[in-house]
């Protein structure tokens, strides 16, 4: 598997000094290129990496337009996707690498001030910023201008990195989202332009710079070039991968000693993501482009094994349950649309329905969609609606006939 | 349903759905255009609002209590980037599937909305 | 004749004034309170509490300026303006012009509602507990009517009308915005789980 943000020592060898960073990757740019990374990330295509996929060098573009130096920039390393660790092992393990590419983003955008947003509970990653940055401060080189870093700690909860959200938890404490407009990009801290961006995104910037937008392109299997992180579970060696974009299913699951049958369904871009299953389903490049031209998403880089042996319906209904548990509690028909869910998609996996309870969740993951402030909804009905797709045979089994194909018994509540 | 077609007004219905507190007053105001859900939060008709019913959208977004509703023009959202929606697996109409979308404009009386709704506290 | 004419007049139109305010209160809770049905739509109360109060300026104006003008009362713009300076029953006259101020507060915050900071809209539009109740010992004080049936009469069904609407509101305080959470914080997981268990 190609390496490029993940080159040098392994991750488990914990975070990479400034001075091991500095020797393996050499010096920054200076000033003359730096001030045409915004097209040079243009052309290198970079696509943001925290789940919406958004161009890097437009959304760069867009802020630098509007701030007139008093720009904010935002490392995005909440990471509250529980199957997502890409973020966390990142900032880890290459924190200078992060740090370099939040650095280069605020001078792009005319910012005085940025912010790393790290999850509370993500010890180890924000350690490893806290010391870098002191590294940082003791061996100033000249090359980039100063500019005061805070760390921001919201609690880990899955709407806490939402960009408003963001934006909100270092105006106020409040981790979360709010209404948009104004996005950040037009108002985010402080009433400041604000860009925010995932850590991924800004690591790969970082090279980028350093190595050109050419270099960049040489990765890439299909339509969409570079490598990217994802995070893979389901087999024997689950864990942190970086890939090639376009590398297929199939090739992630070899890689990760999945046992399970090919084929058999498979999670993709995390609770907020959607299931794909079937001979061909394996054959999928995890391409951004080619994923939205089948329905499904690369979303944050989660590739999950579901294995022949898990209830689909189960599972489904557990992250149902999880999701409506992390509601912010702002918006009506995500607080009362995605307790239904929940609630009827329980029933059902655990062999208690009610008449009308399947016919209900194939509505709502239909006109839940769009409703809330942010995308929480959306992310768990499109999940539900694939689930409702790819499970189909289960699902009707639970709700007609109270029995579990998977455990070849009656449905019933795992214990 | 035969009708002229509608025009369109460039205009379109934004919701705050953090402020949006289901008081139902806009669905009351604007019934070809708003609908309310099983919990009383709207579904809003996908599009621009036609000509004809501009008034009456202003009068709803008017009528609102906690003021969550607003007209805005539909090309001022346009230019500015938005990031493309998250996963696009589930059809994201604002209005449930199978309900008409704007109506064209009526040549004569428009019937009258038949009381159906349920009392939802 | 014409010299009782004003004070008729400043009597009747302050009498109507109170009974625009109290309606206005009374459509106000009824609007917080969701109060609808099937012949009474929701916009109703809105509408009524933001025309009623409009209308009730008029009758407010009127009431202020004949109150002035009138040479028995000897009542000066002062008086009417600055709170307890009127030799004319000054507590009573003072209740009023405070009462009068809040209104305009009132009026004015609500015009200009979509264009101000929500929490100061929210912050004067609750200085109506004050204002109401004002206005009402305004009238049964400064007035010579206190103590006719009729004037009784009006008092008590104003008393009773937001009376009975407050006692609404309250009992239905935790609409759907206490809901929301309570909704969020239940497992049906774990609910249903244990049900299952129990079977």
């Amino acid at each position: 598997m190609t390496a490029r943000l993940l080159d040098g020592p392994a991750p488990s060898a914990g975070a990479e000094s400034l001075g091991d960073h500095r020797a393996r990757l050499g010096d920054l740019p200076g000033r003359t290129e730096r001030s045409h990374l915004i097209p040079l990330l243009d052309s290198a295509g970079l696509l943001g990496r925290g789940g919406a996929g958004f161009p890097v060098g437009r959304k760069w573009g867009s802020v630098a337009g509007r701030a007139k130096g008093d720009a904010v920039v935002l490392a995005n390393g909440a990471e509250g996707e529980p199957l997502s660790h890409k973020d966390r092992v990142l900032m880890a393990s290459r924190p200078h690498l992060v740090i370099d590419g939040l650095e280069l983003a605020a001078e792009a955008v005319g910012a005085r001030r940025a912010v790393l947003y790290v999850g509370s509970e993500h010890a180890q990653a924000r350690a490893a910023l806290e010391r870098a940055l002191a590294e940082r401060d003791a061996n100033r080189s000249r090359t980039l201008p100063r500019i005061p870093v805070s760390v921001a700690t919201p609690p880990v909860s899955y709407v806490a990195g939402e960009e408003s959200a963001a934006v909100h938890f270092v105006n106020a404490g409040d981790p979360r989202p709010t209404t948009v407009p104004p996005r950040p990009f037009e108002k985010g801290v402080g009433g400041k332009p604000t860009l925010v961006q995932n850590v991924e995104s800004l690591a790969h910037a970082a090279l980028i710079a350093r190595f050109g937008d050419a270099w960049y392109r040489e990765a890439g299997q299909a339509a969409t070039k570079g490598t990217a992180l994802v995070t893979v579970t389901g087999g024997t060696r689950p864990g942190v991968l970086e890939i090639e974009l376009g590398t297929t299913i199939g090739e992630v699951a070899q890689w990760a000693g999945v046992v399970a049958g090919e084929g058999s369904p498979v999670l993709l871009g995390g609770y907020f993501g959607g299931l794909v299953a079937g001979a061909d389903a394996w054959g999928l490049p995890l391409d951004p482009a080619v994923l939205r031209g089948h329905g499904t998403a690369f979303g944050a880089g989660v590739v999950a094994f579901m294995g022949d042996e898990t209830c689909g319906v189960t599972t489904t209904a557990r992250i149902m349950d999880y999701m409506a548990g992390s509601s912010a509690a702002q918006c009506g028909p995500c607080v009362f649309g995605l307790r239904s869910v929940a609630d009827a998609s329980a029933r059902v996996a655990t062999g208690q329905p009610r008449q009308d309870d399947l016919a209900r969740l194939r509505g709502w993951s239909q006109s839940i969609a769009g409703r809330g402030a942010c995308r929480l909804p959306d992310g768990a009905t499109g999940l539900l609606a694939s689930s409702l797709r790819v499970y189909e045979a289960d699902w009707a089994s639970h709700q007609h006939h109270r029995r579990c194909s998977v455990r070849r018994g009656a449905a019933r509540a795992a214990s | 349903m035969s009708g002229r077609r509608a025009l369109d007004s460039g205009l379109r219905l934004e919701i705050d759905r953090i402020a949006c507190d289901a008081y139902g007053t806009c669905a009351e105001l604007l019934p070809e255009g708003i609908d309310l859900d099983e919990w009383g939060y709207p579904i809003v008709a996908p599009g621009n609002v036609p000509l004809h019913l501009v008034d009456h959208a202003k009068r709803a977004v008017d009528a609102c209590p906690v003021l969550a509703m607003r007209l805005v023009r539909a090309e001022a959202s346009a230019s500015v980037p938005i990031p493309p929606p998250a996963p696009v697996l589930a059809v994201r109409p604002d209005r449930t599937e199978g309900t008409p979308p704007w109506p064209p404009r009526p040549q004569s009386r428009a019937p009258k909305r038949s009381p159906e709704d349920r009392r939802r506290r | 004749m014409f010299d009782q004419t004003l004070w008729f007049v400043a009597r009747g139109s302050g009498i109507v004034s109170l009974l625009m305010v109290t309606a206005s209160v009374c459509f106000g809770l009824l609007t917080v309170a969701r109060f609808w049905h099937e012949s009474w739509p929701r916009f109703f109360n809105l509408e009524m509490h933001r025309r009623i109060s409009l209308l009730a300026i008029v009758f407010n104006v009127v009431h202020i300026t004949t109150a002035v003008l009138d040479p028995f009362a000897k009542l000066g713009w002062s008086s009417a303006l600055v709170p307890f300076i009127s030799a004319y029953r000054p507590i009573p006259v003072a209740m009023g012009v405070v009462s009068m101020y809040l209104f305009i507060a009132l009026v004015i915050t609500g015009l200009l509602r979509s264009r101000m900071p929500q929490g100061l809209w929210r912050a004067i539009h609750w200085t109506s507990y004050a204002m109401w109740p004002l206005a009402l010992a305004h009238s049964f004080l400064s007035g010579s009517d206190a103590g006719s049936l009729w004037m009784l009469a009006i008092g008590g069904v104003s008393l009773g009308a937001v009376g009975a609407c407050l006692l609404f509101r309250i009992a239905v305080w935790d609409q759907n915005r206490g809901r929301l959470d309570d909704a969020v914080l239940t497992s049906s997981w774990e609910d249903v789980t244990r049900r299952g268990r129990g079977r």
